[in-house]
């Protein structure tokens, strides 16, 4: 089994603005070293209340239940789509303790959202946290 | 981008620039293990410091200790518990190098065996260890000045 190496990484959070519904899609808030940089993403984790129960922002933290309803979607700087998961796979520890590791690939964060599957265990002002793993290029 | 037809080949390749290891104890000459205590009941938002260790330069792998593995540190008479990984949950760990830069942000949580399964949580990160810190998110958990976090350092 292969575990990541943290080079560099950085947290990022997405709030749930509106009442939580299936469809709905919510870009991250600002994180200036993600953005307009040459980021190769190696690697992503995600974060539920019981990991981390408040964001850096004062936010609270999606439940592990609500997470289920929730995906991930990455962008290249290329304008494709080249992930989409469930945040629940992306949880450390309903992974044995590893996290998720990318084939890297040029990140447009600007791009970047959480996607409702269904509104299911979530509530408006909650934010989803995901520390991404990355080297500069 | 390079296109890669098999996992070996990807892992191949991640582990040839560094990104991966196959999983085990971190391999590094020196573990230490190192207290955070505070001098009140921890605040939101306030970085707290760790005392300065001249020799740490860089980290290769850390473990947040919980209750489950040591109960409590006695120190010049004062015994100061260790938190359950749910005490770990309102802080997160920032690893800064020479120049003030933040390195690596990990949420205390993921870097305890009980969520992570016992794997350690592997770095290629410079440090400044005088300036790394723990700041608090939250204290769901009620901590005060009686706790402390504990972590094992490989370096």
């Amino acid at each position: 089994m292969q575990s990541l190496i943290i080079s560099k990484s950085r947290l990022v959070s997405a709030e749930v603005t509106a009442t939580p519904g299936a469809g709905q899609q919510y870009n991250f808030k600002t994180q200036a070293d993600l953005e307009n940089k040459n980021i190769m993403l190696y690697g992503v984790e995600a974060y539920s209340e019981s990991q981390l129960a408040v964001d850096i922002n004062g936010k609270t933290t999606v439940s592990a239940d609500g997470c289920k309803n929730i995906t991930l979607q990455l962008w290249d700087r290329d304008n494709k789509k080249v992930v989409e998961i469930p945040v629940t796979s992306l949880i450390r520890s309903n992974n044995g303790g590893l996290v998720v590791i990318l084939k890297p690939f040029a990140l447009d964060f600007s791009k970047c959202n959480i996607h409702l599957t269904a509104g299911t265990n979530i509530s408006q002002n909650e934010t989803v946290s995901f520390n991404f793993y990355y080297k500069e290029f | 981008m390079v296109n890669y037809t098999t996992y070996k080949e990807l892992y191949g390749a991640h582990e040839a620039a560094g990104l991966i290891t196959t999983t085990g104890r971190p391999s590094a000459p020196n573990k230490y293990l190192i207290p955070l205590y505070f001098n009140e009941t921890p605040a939101v938002g306030k970085r707290y410091y760790f005392t300065p260790f001249n020799d740490l330069k860089k980290v290769r792998g850390i473990r947040a200790i919980t209750n489950g593995q040591t109960t409590s540190i006695k120190k010049n008479g004062t015994t100061y518990n260790v938190p359950t990984a749910d005490g770990y949950k309102d802080a997160v760990l920032y690893l800064l190098d020479e120049r003030q830069n933040v390195c690596a942000a990990i949420p205390l949580n993921v870097l305890t065996a009980e969520a992570n399964d016992g794997k350690p949580v592997y770095f290629n990160t410079p440090v400044e260890w005088r300036s790394c810190f723990v700041e608090f998110n939250s204290n769901t958990a009620s901590l005060t000045t009686s706790n402390l976090f504990l972590f094992e350092i490989s370096a």
